[in-house]
């Protein structure tokens, strides 16, 4: 599947940050971009929906990253969607909890859309 | 994490791992697979020394390469592959089991392709250097990459902003709360991942190092304690500097200025918090019992377990949930749902509306309210006498009533953002006047319209700065008096009617009435004769006269006194009244509309117009006897209530009317207030008393002393809105 038929889940609390990644997203030539505020929203798109791929951001009030993450596949339906976690420089080193509960890949901010398309390279299977 | 490897025996783990878990370079979930079976390894068996060491040293390269540390990471690689192989191998040995083993290599990526696989790797590394955070380019000044991201970032960096203050006093009370750790952690977070993006360097150093700091409070290496508060206080007001001069920068020139001058000093300071504070550690804090009681109510687990969980996740440091599933008693899923649930039970769902909008609703509404009062007192519409009819228009009447309700409410908020702005207040003035003061509230979900809102802030300001110079004695002398040496300023809200009512209660010194009394006298507010009561003497220090350079001191600062407030409240049609009790402390209490949409009129006519006058601006109604009116030279009519004699302004003079009768001991006198002085309205008589929606005058008349605005009543005729106080001030004008 190419990057214009998926559709992929920006999850972050701050809207700005969402419209950032979005940018980037589209500059990857995405279409399908849906925007969730926290985890709990996050579970409710990815029950209601299909979705291909997960970009979240690890810290966020009442459902933080790491628990969407283990959320996500905790469900049959979900257990092997591409996710990746964006991180920060300075919590980085949570990384490893977040792959020990198999997330599929990390991004550190900021990001360019170039290390992202290395990334998304790394964790969608090609066709 | 435990949920997918958790029923595994050592074979089945020897295994796997002999099989491989790791497909590549990239495969990270191979990676986590790999530390989860070797963690497990860790703790279901009584490893040799060897084995043990082995095992820590994998994972510590396994930890390496997910975070791409290392420097070499093809010779790490190599000896992963070693490790791994004697690790399966040797356990083979010690513990005789007979393993199927496969005779491929253990570890899949072929010797072929390695070469290639590092050197991207190794390509990598140069991007991502390990140093503290990417020097983000020039110091110097630069244009905004991209100016609607930078607005919406502003105003959702104020929101965030806005929030951490009130979490910061709480964490003063409760330092180890981590839930206020976390929400004040977050904001600075989420501004420093922003501006990484949009290059704006000093927010991002700035809430680099905060972040950092608050980080290390969360994981409790570090205290919450007064310096680290004032430090973060202090970055979330230069923060708001720093948007401010972006914002400024985006109107302008698109250019923004170079690093601010004071983030260096700041960062400075932030990092040596860092250093002074390192080793303290305190036991992280666990999470509340909300989800064992989401649990139990859901009927998925007993106490028992919970009991059990919670004692596991306070031994192990890890979290109830996470106990929970490893124990067996709930699924991943279910905490899922729960914790979702947790999460549900706390946000109300919204939507932003431009307050523009929403005003135009509230005034459409309006007008649908008088139209449908005028359709009800048509004369022809009176007279039918349909049944039906009459119950649909009484049906109509509760909808529209109901539907100006809810418009009106919609443009309520709770009054706690402007409370929450006082308690800085309150210890910023305590800091610096050396006194030690706490701001209480209560009530702060109350209800005001938002039009309201920054109008009130200003008079409260003024009245807890009153309260913290004059009320609030220093530590010493009220451990002299028996007083805790921490004062208290009680701020509490609630609604009444249409009225919200404001309380500043302090446990100060009190208002000394001879004290007052002595200063009006000198100041001449007062003469000698005047007899006034307890009350009334509070009242001077309302007086414009009163509170004069010299009576001001460093906190009370710009020099302005409570007459400043006394003339906010007025202009928002409200009452101040103040009680007091030498020694124990003093009470303000503040009565406000809860809307400036709407007032509580009394209908008044003078001939054949009829006037509104703010019922909360009349002090009494009464018809005078003729032996009350006076001609007093110089000063005009006088009329007489009781004991006190006040000016009589005739409102159809005012508005050139004809009166029904020119005798005032034949019409009506509405007596009202101004600056501690009484006047007399003259009109014909009080027709009702009625909410009104107040509308604007037209721009033309919008300037007209003495009118504040107009209101349709019901029968479709407008009514002007009296503006006691320019009608107060257009008659001493007259006067001079």
């Amino acid at each position: 599947m190419v990057y214009k038929d998926m559709t992929v889940l920006v999850v972050d609390d701050f809207s700005t940050m969402r419209r950032i990644v979005r940018n980037i997203l589209r500059d990857l030539e995405f279409k399908n971009i849906l925007e969730a505020d926290n985890g709990a929203s996050a579970l409710d798109v990815l029950n209601a929906q299909e979705v291909h791929l997960v970009v979240s951001d690890w810290n966020m009030p009442k459902m933080s990253g790491l628990e969407l993450l283990k959320s996500v596949r905790s469900n049959e339906k979900t257990k092997d969607l591409p996710f990746l976690m964006v991180t920060a420089e300075s919590q980085k080193e949570n990384i490893v909890e977040a792959v020990k509960a198999r997330v599929s890949n990390y991004i550190v901010k900021p990001f360019t859309a170039a290390t992202l398309a290395e990334k998304l390279a790394k964790i969608i299977p090609p066709n | 994490m435990e949920g997918a490897v958790a029923d595994l025996s050592v074979k089945e783990i020897h295994d796997r791992l002999s099989h491989g878990v790791i497909a590549d370079h990239d495969d990270l979930m191979g990676m986590g697979e790999c530390l989860n079976l070797l963690e497990r390894l860790e703790a279901a068996e009584d490893q040799e020394g060897p084995s043990r060491e082995r095992i820590s040293r994998i994972k510590e390269i396994l930890n390496g390469l997910i975070l791409e540390e290392h420097e070499n990471p093809a010779r790490e690689w190599e000896e992963l592959r070693a490790q791994l192989n004697t690790l399966v191998g040797n356990m083979e040995t010690v513990k005789g089991d007979r393993l199927t083993h496969d005779a491929g290599e253990p570890w899949p990526p072929p010797e072929k392709d390695d070469s290639d696989i590092f050197a991207t790797l190794a390509g990598d590394y140069s991007v991502h250097s390990s140093s503290n955070f990417p020097e983000t380019a020039t110091q110097g000044p630069m244009p905004i990459g991209d100016p609607e991201l930078a607005r919406d970032f502003i105003e959702e960096a104020r929101e965030h902003l806005a929030s951490i203050e009130l979490n910061m006093i709480s964490l003063e009370s409760s330092p180890s709360d981590t839930e206020a750790i976390n929400a004040v952690f977050r904001p600075f977070h989420s501004i420093k991942g922003v501006s990484g993006f949009l290059n704006l360097t000093s927010f991002h150093h700035l809430s680099h190092e905060v972040e950092n700091l608050l980080d290390s409070a969360r994981s409790g290496s570090l205290t919450i304690d007064e310096p680290v508060i004032d430090v973060v206080l202090g970055s979330v007001d230069v923060l708001k500097i720093l948007l401010d001069d972006l914002e400024n920068a985006l109107n302008g020139d698109g250019v923004l200025p170079s690093p601010s001058p004071l983030v260096e000093p700041l960062i400075e300071k932030v990092r040596e918090l860092q250093k002074s504070q390192g080793d303290a550690a305190q036991p992280g804090t666990q999470q509340g019992p909300r989800l064992g009681s989401i649990l139990l109510e859901k009927g998925l687990v007993d106490e028992d377990s919970i009991e059990e969980a919670a004692r596991r996740s306070s031994d192990r440091g890890t979290r109830i949930g996470e106990e929970l599933v490893a124990m067996g008693v709930v699924t991943e899923s279910q905490l899922g749902e729960a914790l979702k649930e947790q999460v549900q039970s706390r946000e109300a769902s919204s939507v932003r509306v431009d307050t523009q909008k929403l005003d135009n609703l509230v005034d459409m509404v309006g007008e649908l309210v008088i139209a449908q009062s005028m359709v009800l007192q048509n004369e022809d519409v009176k007279r039918i006498k349909d049944q039906k009819l009459q119950k649909d228009m009484s049906q109509l009447g509760r909808i529209t009533a109901e539907l100006q309700r809810i418009s009106l409410s919609m443009r309520m908020v709770p009054i706690r953002g402007t409370f929450q702005k006082l308690i800085r207040l309150v210890r910023d003035l305590a800091k610096k006047s050396g006194k030690e003061a706490v701001l209480e509230m209560s009530g702060e979900e109350t209800e005001i319209d938002r039009n309201m809102v920054e109008l009130i802030y200003e008079p409260l300001v003024h009245m807890i700065r009153n309260s913290m110079d004059h009320g609030i004695e220093l530590p010493q002398e009220r451990m002299k008096d028996g007083k805790p040496s921490q004062g208290k300023i009680h701020l509490s809200a609630e609604q009444k009617g249409g009225s919200i009512l404001i309380n500043i209660i302090d446990d100060g010194r009190g208002l000394d009435v001879d004290k007052i009394r002595r200063r009006a006298l000198n100041r001449e507010i007062i003469s000698p004769g005047d007899k006034l009561d307890d009350r009334a003497i509070y009242d001077l220090i309302f007086h414009p006269g009163f509170s004069t350079k010299d009576a001001v001191t460093e906190v009370s600062g710009r020099g302005v006194g409570m007459d400043v407030v006394k003339k906010s409240v007025d202009r928002l049609r409200g009452k101040i009244e103040i009680s007091s009790s030498l020694g124990h402390g003093s009470h303000f209490a503040l009565k406000l509309p809860l809307t400036m949409a709407i007032i509580d009129g009394m209908i008044i006519r003078v001939g054949d117009e009829r006037f509104i006058v703010p019922t909360i601006a009349l002090k009494e109604s009464l018809r005078p006897s003729s032996d009350s009116h006076f001609t007093v030279q110089n000063k005009g009519e006088m009329i007489k209530v009781r004991e006190t004699l006040m000016p009589l302004i005739r409102l159809h003079e005012v508005f050139d009317v004809k009166p029904r009768s020119a005798s005032p001991w034949e019409g009506l006198l509405l007596v009202v207030n101004d600056d501690n002085r009484y006047y007399g309205l003259l009109a014909d008589e009080i027709i009702g008393r009625q909410e009104v929606v107040i509308k604007n005058l037209g721009s033309s008349l919008r300037n007209l002393k003495g009118i504040s605005g107009g209101a349709i009543l019901g029968d479709g005729r407008v009514a002007l809105i009296l503006d006691v106080k320019g009608m107060v001030s257009l008659y001493e004008e007259g006067a001079q």
